[in-house]
């Protein structure tokens, strides 16, 4: 035999038993060259750019699917910020080009379109103000986009002002989605130090400074992770832990840029076109399924539940293991590459939540040495607009000051309160309501301007 | 391009001052389904490997009689060549693991994958067919 038996197996245990799939495959597309004075231009030119890219991106990946055996969970489209490809443009052209990038996505079959977003750490020009406004109505309208506004950074502080302008989207999303849980705010992120090549929706978008078309590869393995930890066993030192961590971060990672590489260059072949393949972003997503949860990870390793003491270092450990190992395993490492945390969407976070285990203060410490923020956190829906500024502004001093990408999805479920648990479905799983501090943040909320850049920007 | 400018000068024409959004993309939707017309172009699927490639077949289940033989039957008849197969039975567990040289492939990779999982349902075994660059890329780097 060529190969050794146990590594046939072992990747096949991993794909049939311990859910390891490659989370996405998500063709980054720039609309730059979209732009024009005329809205019906911009509209014309967006919807054949992404169908003209796009024509392959579903079918080719199903392709790869199957020859490779890796499940390819989420096929998707990230573009330009589109407040830098329609900038000028007013309120109703935004609402107007987000049912756009969705009729492209419905024509191309993709998932999800992200990067109906703006860049507006230092400031907002009229175009990224009329892109904020836009967004409740945007997300509402559409099934597919994805929206998101980089409201942060090392460089440049915290645009107060945007914050607070993001906190009334969120409520007013959930408002206008409230039908159906409000489920439009599980499309729409706030960031603090946003990355330009993330795959990962719903914070995904095209950065400036991309190619023309590329494509970028998320993978995900906790259960594959679980097993690993489980393997060493109870007795097993934080340097063994490690190890088995990274050798097996390093093996999916490779997975992944095997399959990246793959994809990009065939639909480059059929586009006709160049797509470079960009970069693996090392995460690890969870799912609701069991046994593929991060929660799962943190307990595997000796904790009670996730939220005992000793949470935030083993996230700490797991986080640096991962990142260690995957970046042995592929040529560009990129996005958020980091574990994700999110409540919904990880079943076991969900059970700790309901039993009271885990709170939004200690998540937000867990933010601190780990990816991504707090997400995908449903809120009770009388949730102050300024209190969730509050919670946004918290979690982009974290990311501002250590110098790393923090976000917030937050679902302030309309007419919902603490006690009530909303069911999504799908990838998204369930989210219990979670509790949230009944003091008043609201003239911090209020005062506007932006919090000046760290002592840390300034590295010249 | 010109199917573009086309498009755009078809769409600015038809708008009014009083346009609203609706309207454009009524048009432009329109418009767009008579340039590019209503469906994607199909793609090829895998179905020409290189002179070299192979697959690794791996196949688990409880243990019956003839699972081996049916299994190698399909994938003859496809064209692969067999190089190597190891077969164990674990605590009454069927586990194959087949090597086959894929150059000479008739049809699709799909279409034999497909006839595979067949075989399996009526054997009562997992079957899965995988092009060995993901062993290659994932244990031996």
């Amino acid at each position: 035999m060529h190969y050794d038996i146990r590594e046939v197996i072992d990747t096949v245990q991993m794909l049939e038993v311990e859910h390891f799939d490659i989370r996405t495959i998500t063709l980054g597309i720039s609309l730059r060259d979209c732009s024009s004075r005329l809205p019906q231009t911009v509209r014309a030119r967006v919807y054949d750019k992404i169908r003209r890219t796009a024509a392959h991106h579903v079918r080719v990946t199903e392709e790869i699917e199957s020859l490779f055996g890796v499940r390819i969970t989420n096929k998707r489209i990230a573009v330009t910020p589109i407040a830098l490809v329609a900038d000028g443009a007013g309120r109703d052209v935004f609402i107007d080009l987000a049912r756009v990038l969705e009729a492209a996505a419905a024509d191309v079959g993709v998932d999800y379109i992200a990067g109906f977003s703006a860049l507006v750490e230092k400031g907002m020009t009229a175009g990224d103000r009329a892109l904020i406004d836009a967004l409740p109505e945007a997300l509402a309208g559409t099934e597919r986009v994805c929206g998101s506004v980089n409201c942060g950074s090392t460089a440049a502080g915290i645009n107060a002002d945007a914050v607070l302008a993001m906190a009334r989207a969120v409520k007013e999303t959930a408002r206008l989605t409230a039908d159906r849980n409000s489920i439009g705010c599980a499309r729409l992120v706030a960031f603090c130090n946003a990355v330009q090549d993330n795959p990962f929706v719903a914070g995904a978008f095209h950065g400036p400074s991309e190619p023309e078309a590329t494509i970028n590869v998320g993978i995900s393995g906790p259960g594959v992770i679980l097993r690993a930890v489980n393997e060493v066993g109870p007795d097993a030192d934080f340097g063994t832990l490690a190890d088995a961590i990274k050798r097996t971060a390093f093996k999916i990672t490779r997975a992944g840029e095997l399959i990246g590489h793959r994809c990009a260059e065939q639909l480059s072949r059929k586009t006709g076109t160049p797509i470079s393949f960009g970069i693996v972003d090392i995460s690890l997503a969870p799912t609701p399924a069991e046994g593929d949860s991060i929660a799962e990870i943190l307990t595997a390793m000796g904790l009670e539940d996730v939220g005992a003491p000793g949470t935030t270092a083993a996230l700490a450990l797991l986080n640096e293991s991962v990142k260690k190992g995957g970046l042995m395993a592929a040529r560009y490492v990129g996005g958020l590459s980091g574990a994700f945390i999110p409540v919904a969407e990880d079943e076991a976070m969900v059970r700790a939540a309901l039993r009271g285990h885990i709170s939004l203060e200690k998540l937000e410490a867990m933010t601190a040495i780990c990816s991504v923020g707090l997400d995908m956190i449903a809120l009770p829906g009388d949730t102050p607009v300024e209190t969730i500024a509050g919670i946004m502004l918290d979690e982009f001093a974290i990311g501002m000051v250590n110098n790393k990408t923090t976000s917030c999805r937050l679902i302030p479920v309309a007419g919902k309160q603490v006690g009530d648990v909303v069911d999504y479905g799908g990838l998204l799983g369930r989210a219990p309501i979670m509790p949230v501090s009944a003091l008043s943040s609201v003239p911090f909320a209020r005062r506007g301007g932006r919090l000046p850049a760290p002592i840390r920007s300034l590295t010249n | 391009m010109t199917d573009i400018r086309r498009l755009v000068e078809r769409v600015a024409a038809a708008m009014g001052p009083e346009a609203r959004p609706e309207q454009v993309e009524a048009v432009a939707q329109a418009v767009l389904d008579e340039v590019l017309g209503d469906r994607i172009p199909p793609s090829p699927p895998y179905d020409s490997p290189e002179p070299g490639e192979r697959a690794i077949l791996t196949a688990y289940g409880l243990d019956r009689p003839g699972i081996l033989a049916a299994i190698t039957n399909v994938v003859s008849e496809a064209g692969c060549n067999i190089l190597d197969v190891s077969q164990k039975i674990l605590q009454g567990y069927f586990t194959l693991i087949m090597l086959t040289d894929i150059t000479d492939l008739k049809g699709t990779l799909r279409a034999l994958q497909d006839r595979l999982t067949e075989v399996g349902h009526r054997m009562q075994v997992r079957v899965i067919l995988q092009h060995e660059d993901l062993f290659n890329a994932m244990h031996r780097p």
